[in-house]
């Protein structure tokens, strides 16, 4: 890994930092009738990093974002919470850019939207033990594809224009996601 | 400018709002079996299902259970505060008549009084 790499994925981790941190203030802003409905913003920079960068440093950035957040915002609590929302996002979006390739970034942000909310109601269910709360992993699904498009768009607009300011290559994985599919 | 969206987008999506809803539907038939627990001077009394429509008399108390709420509709008690709670339907919700000694709680299918979110 080179320096640059390095200094752009600590760029990138501060910014999805600060993205999490605005999207959590947004949240007290406008209350929501559904608890847990989140844009996820920080998914962008996840996209970006699976896109440009690797597997390994999507993992570690979305874990280290998740770690500081829940330091700034609710304890470690809220780590444990979110971290494997944030990692299975991840897995899912990675699998999805290397098998699925009709689809393209707004599709990969929208398995990766709804991969969080499941694991968000999967740690509830195992933390609460009410077998019950399944029921709200349907209701987050749909949230999971209207919030992954929205990211997804942003994406779609920015992707190119950064990596050409950044002056990085997409992985060639990547490349069917960000021209739109095939 | 390239599209945004493709085909395959437009299909995930439709996919994902059918598997959700074909869940809400089937997770709402099967997860509605809500109980309430009738205690009288803290002993269980008996246990109704919200799921049919009847009314219990202990005493001068009449209890109903109407459209999966059940609620104390008569009392003889001078504060009428039973009467007053209104319909519940929430699991963990309940309601008590103090005078008489009778308490109603709501419960999930599972039994355990559901966590707040």
């Amino acid at each position: 890994m080179t320096t640059k790499q390095i200094t752009l994925l600590a760029a990138l981790l501060a910014m999805s930092l600060v993205l999490s941190v605005v999207e959590s203030m947004l949240g007290a802003l406008i209350p929501v009738p559904i608890p847990g409905v989140k844009l996820g913003l920080a998914n962008i920079i996840a996209m970006f990093i699976l896109c440009y960068f690797s597997l390994p440093s999507a993992l570690a950035v979305g874990l280290l974002r998740t770690f500081l957040t829940s330091l700034f915002t609710g304890g470690i609590g809220m780590f444990l919470y979110s971290a494997p929302g944030a990692v299975l996002s991840v897995l899912v979006m990675y699998a999805a850019m290397r098998y699925l390739k009709r689809l393209s970034i707004v599709g990969i942000s929208m398995l990766g939207a709804c991969a969080h909310n499941v694991m968000q109601v999967c740690v509830a269910v195992l933390v609460t033990g009410e077998a019950h709360l399944f029921y709200y992993a349907f209701v987050l699904l749909i949230v999971g594809a209207v919030s992954g498009t929205i990211t997804g768009v942003v994406a779609a607009v920015t992707f190119i224009k950064a990596s050409r300011a950044l002056n990085i290559l997409a992985r060639h994985d990547a490349k069917y996601v960000l021209s739109g599919g095939m | 400018m390239k599209r945004i969206l493709c085909k395959a987008d437009i299909a995930l999506f439709i996919i994902i709002v059918v598997i959700a809803v074909a869940g809400i539907v089937w997770m709402s038939g099967a997860g509605s079996a809500k109980t309430a627990i009738i205690r009288v001077d803290g002993e269980v009394y008996q246990q109704v299902s919200l799921s049919v429509d009847q009314t219990i008399v202990i005493g001068d108390v009449r209890i109903e259970v109407k459209a999966g709420a059940v609620a104390f509709v008569e009392s003889d008690c001078p504060t009428q505060a039973c009467v007053k709670t209104g319909w519940l339907s929430a699991p963990g919700a309940s309601a008590a008549c103090l005078p008489n000694r009778i308490s109603i709680t709501v419960t999930g299918d599972s039994g355990v009084d559901a966590v707040a979110e």
